[in-house]
């Protein structure tokens, strides 16, 4: 995934440019040449009946601090200090919403992985994923509370 | 790779089925396989999207004691601590292949280490 120029820097450290990187299932460097393609092993996972779009979480990330616009809403829970390990984003605290849906009571798990990813192009990329999952109940824009579970990949 | 932003906002977060997660108050694990997701070359660049599946399997493993986190409605709607949780750090093993026209990649050896992970239960919007 290549990045789009964003010059603006979050006064908390954050770096948009880091950020659209590589948030997200992400490589750090794109495909040159198509060697094959495979496809993924049989047994699918069934998709779901659809239930209605959760509402986001309120706060996240302004891509442009000048344009309230610009909110991702998204947040990056860890430890102040602690940087992801191959993109390289600030961790902004333990108190931070690790969901991406809002109006939401549930189980919640978060994950920032990293590691080698081997591309059909040969080429070993150094990757990073953000995964996390709320499962739970939660309240749509119609007012109505339902269940479901989803995932930030 | 990622399921796209919705028109209210939701940010690359997919519906899956509620079997490809189970959780316990020690452990969890995410599993998908085959799931349609979108990769940009250029992230928010609906332009360069091109469909793709995922093979996703994901293990939460505990770490440490059940910790309170978030502020709930003491601050913000919009403050990143407007939520109320209980949490227990984790370390996270992974392995995810990706698949779409022209490239396909596999990593089988993912750790949250050197990061940071975490489980558990939580609140926030219209439930503080």
């Amino acid at each position: 995934m290549t990045a789009q120029s964003v010059s603006s820097r979050d006064p908390r450290g954050f770096d948009r440019r880091k950020f659209i990187m590589g948030t997200g299932v992400a490589a750090a460097a794109t495909a040159a040449t198509t060697v094959g393609v495979g496809t993924p092993a049989s047994g699918a996972t069934r998709l779901p009946n659809p239930l209605p779009v959760p509402e986001p979480i309120t706060g996240g990330v302004l891509l442009d601090p000048a344009d309230p616009a610009s909110i991702i809403h998204w947040l990056l829970p860890g430890p102040v200090g602690a940087t992801t390990q191959v993109i390289g984003l600030p961790a902004m605290g333990l108190d931070v919403d690790p969901s991406t849906v809002g109006n939401f009571n549930g189980a919640q798990a978060y994950a920032v992985v990293a590691g080698k990813a081997r591309g059909s192009d040969g080429v070993t990329y150094d990757c990073e994923f953000d995964v996390r999952v709320m499962e739970g109940h939660y309240v749509a824009a119609d007012g109505v509370e339902r269940r479901g579970a989803f995932a930030f990949m | 790779m990622q399921p796209g932003i919705f028109p209210n906002g939701l940010f690359w977060t997919a519906q899956i089925p509620r079997s490809g997660f189970r959780s316990n108050r020690r452990s969890a694990t995410l599993k998908l396989r085959g799931y349609p997701l979108v990769e940009t070359y250029q992230a928010f660049n609906t332009a360069s999207a091109n469909p793709g599946l995922i093979n996703l399997s994901v293990t939460w493993t505990a770490t440490g004691d059940e910790v309170e986190r978030g502020k709930g409605n003491t601050v913000a709607p919009d403050d990143p601590a407007a939520f109320l949780g209980l949490f227990r750090d984790a370390r996270v093993t992974a392995s995810v292949e990706g698949y779409r026209p022209g490239l396909n990649f596999k990593a089988g050896k993912l750790s949250s280490d050197g990061f940071y992970a975490n489980m558990g239960r939580m609140r926030n919007g219209s439930y503080l």
